[in-house]
């Protein structure tokens, strides 16, 4: 999704700056069983960042994002998912950014493929006032594979503007990379990359790329609970240098038995 | 009152018994030669093995490939016995010698263990103990004399690794019933429900490992409404005979509008002929238990789990004259306690010696499946405790892992004596489930001597470590 990744909302050279840092996430082909709902909140704090407003949009610079994600699954194959963005700095107060949807299909397990594949789309809006472009689409395809306590997990994002300044510069090129290890049962540890390359029509340079890289971990301390935390570091021009992230996560399966 | 033998999607033996002079004289000699060797096998020790030339058997099972049909559209193409799932129905006399042939058409060994029976190790199906494979494209003669009587059931004994085509995965199982020679009758018809999982695959667990779960199931080898319904009449005693031969899965079963009247557990007698609404059974367990056909209506035999019955697990009951769309169990309570089929007073038992098993696992990541331990160690490096004749053992299953383990001890049978926290007696199984997080302890009078292999049934835990080797002192 545009707003998943820390270079998301970079849609090319001349937004670079308009970093979104709202859901900070590789995502896993797995979705969320029938019947239940994920909750997840996604805190992000940009420690060092844009500290101007550019074009009208506000700087990140120690800007606290909270995200509340609800989804919802389907079948052993789809789910839905919404987002609701809010951003808290200086001046600013706490103040809604916008809405997104999330559709996503998955691969069945029971097909018994060496990876796990699956597809997502979102489309959203988010206000000009955090973000030039007010509406835009996002196609992910999702590869992963655990294999022992390794895991993979690849997500190269395709972003479409639909209403905004970068409306006619067509797809962006937004990959997420993740690899972890499990340490114990419980704790697993990895580093997660994340980076927007701008239009596939025109790459941007190193330079203005964006790329970030967060070690971070994860704990698996209940089956319906996620928790994962991450500090990332931003190494080109065009990326916040510093972001703190985690990401709390509770599943409600309400009621439903384990099969 | 005249009884009706019903043997819904398992049809009775094409071998059946074949008695004629040659085979008499044939099995008289075996039974001599049993006599002289001290044991109930035929050959062993200076016997010459018989060929197939020498005894007609009774049975003839045939291991092969095989593409069965579930169900419309739901093909599976696995390993079975004589080409039919779920193998041939058995029926042997308690006590009376008997000999299976065994053809192995595949190529690679097999084994054929014959769950239940109080056989001696050469010929029990079980690598680990000593008997010996079936090779590739082999063929043998397996004789024994079948005990205790009740119901049983055999299956390969291979070990199936990360494979999901191997061991009991494939259609390789089928019932074994020993009839007593005084049997009661007690019921108007009789019907055997075998309960089975298919096209596995592995899939991350709740509990944070890797485990097998299923994409189809069926009872008697047929999804739900695939197979002919059992047809009863008002009125009659209906015997069934349930056999969990699910790899890994644990099951329950219900009959809507009727309960169940428990007779036995893996093949023994229970204390209290106990009236439940829902079945539970762990892989490889089995109940006898009769119902009273007095509701008329059709109805569905099945899975009460909702998941599992849309994958198929469930047999449609149809009373005589009676039609329209099937009626699902409503939700019984899936709560089960071994102790509700035991003795009102729990007898007290003194053992004479006590043998702690502790059940443990070790994460090898989430990508991977447990690696399963009896007191710190996996099989082979598995302790082997020691059993002396005629001693009565105390068997401490200490299960401090997250699942739960359907525990099976071979060629002997152990009386539970203690089950949730409290003490019990008067059911005696060859396979319990020791829940996760608690404890049963189980006595075991060991009567026959030999290799005794211990482990779970659950195909990835015993393949993972999860098997012990009792040894006579």
């Amino acid at each position: 999704m545009i707003l998943a990744a820390v270079g998301a909302l970079c849609l090319a050279v001349p937004a670079l700056h308009a970093q979104g840092n709202y859901e900070i996430q590789v995502y896993g082909a797995e979705t969320v069983p029938p019947g239940s709902t994920m909750v997840e909140v996604h805190s992000n704090f940009t420690a060092d960042g844009e500290r101007k407003t550019i074009g009208g949009v506000a700087p990140t610079y120690h800007a606290e994002h909270e995200t509340l994600e609800l989804t919802q699954g389907i079948n052993d194959w789809a789910e839905v998912g919404f987002y609701v963005f809010t951003s808290e700095q200086s001046g600013l107060g706490t103040q809604w950014v916008g809405d997104h949807l999330r559709p996503r299909v998955r691969v069945p397990e029971k097909w018994r493929w060496p990876v796990g594949v699956s597809l997502s789309t979102e489309i959203g809006y988010q206000r000009a006032a955090f973000y030039a472009d007010t509406w835009t689409w996002e196609i992910r395809p999702i590869v992963d594979k655990q294999s022992g306590r390794w895991y993979f997990a690849v997500n190269p994002a395709l972003e479409r503007t639909f209403h905004g300044p970068d409306v006619k510069l067509g797809l962006d090129l937004a990959p997420a990379v993740k690899v972890s290890y499990d340490f114990t049962k419980k704790v697993t540890g990895g580093v997660e990359y994340y980076a927007d390359y701008g239009s596939i029509r025109s790459i941007a340079s190193l330079h203005d790329q964006q790329q970030q890289i967060f070690p971070a971990i994860d704990l698996n301390l209940s089956p319906k609970w996620e928790f994962n935390f991450g500090v990332g570091v931003g190494p080109t021009a065009a990326t916040d240098r510093w972001i703190v992230k985690a990401i709390v996560g509770r599943r409600f399966d309400w009621g439903r038995t384990k099969n | 009152m005249s009884k009706t033998v019903e043997t819904q999607g398992l049809p009775e033996a094409g071998f059946g018994p074949r008695w004629n002079r040659r085979r008499f004289a044939a099995g008289a000699a075996l039974a001599a030669g049993s006599a002289l060797a001290g044991a109930q096998t035929g050959w062993g020790l200076g016997l010459r093995a018989p060929t197939v030339a020498d005894v007609a058997p009774d049975y003839t099972l045939e291991i092969g490939e095989v593409e069965w049909e579930l169900g419309p559209r739901k093909k599976v193409k696995t390993v079975a016995y004589n080409g039919q799932i779920p193998g041939k129905l058995l029926r042997l006399k308690e006590g009376t010698p008997a000999t299976i042939e065994i053809v192995n058409r595949l190529d690679r060994e097999e084994i054929v263990h014959w769950h239940g029976l109080w056989i001696p190790v050469d010929v029990d199906g079980s690598m680990e103990e000593g008997s010996p494979m079936i090779t590739a494209g082999g063929r043998t003669l397996i004789h024994y004399t079948p005990r205790p009587m009740g119901l049983h059931w055999y299956h390969t004994h291979a070990m199936a690794g990360r494979s999901l085509n191997r061991g009991l995965f494939t259609g390789q199982s089928g019932v074994l019933l020993v009839e007593a020679r005084n049997e009661p009758g007690r019921y108007d018809r009789e019907q055997f429900v075998v309960l089975q999982d298919w096209e596995p695959f592995y899939a991350a667990s709740d509990d944070g490992s890797l485990m097998v779960h299923y994409a189809a199931a069926s009872i008697n080898g047929k999804m739900m409404g695939a197979g002919e319904p059992v047809r009863v009449k008002e009125g009659e005693r209906l015997l069934l005979h349930v056999l969990n031969a699910s790899a890994t899965e644990t099951h329950w079963l219900a009959l809507g509008g009727h309960e169940f009247t428990v007779m036995s557990m893996d093949g023994s007698p229970v204390a209290t002929e106990a009236r439940v609404k829902a079945l539970r059974l762990g892989p490889a367990e089995r109940i006898t238990a009769v119902v009273e056909m007095n509701a008329p209506g059709v109805w569905v035999l099945g899975e009460p789990r909702k998941g599992f019955r849309k994958a198929g697990m469930g047999a449609v009951v149809e009373y005589a004259n009676r039609t329209g769309k099937p009626q699902e169990p409503a939700a019984p309570p899936l709560t089960w306690d071994y102790r509700a089929f035991g003795h009102a007073k729990p007898v007290s038992y003194t053992p004479d010696a006590t043998i702690p098993l502790v059940f443990t696992s070790r994460f090898k990541g989430h990508g991977a499946l447990d690696q399963w331990m009896i007191n710190g160690k996996s099989y082979p490096q598995t302790e082997t405790p020691v059993l002396r004749e005629g001693l009565r053992h105390r068997l401490v299953f200490d299960n401090r892992s997250m699942d739960d383990h359907p525990v099976h001890i071979h060629r002997h049978n152990f009386e539970l004596v203690l089950v949730q926290g409290a003490r019990m007696s008067g059911v005696r199984k060859d396979v319990v489930i020791v829940e996760a997080g608690t404890r049963v302890e189980a006595d075991l009078v060991a009567n026959n001597p030999g290799n005794t292999l211990f482990h779970c049934h659950q195909q990835d835990h015993m393949d993972a470590g999860f098997m012990m080797l009792f040894h006579y002192a």
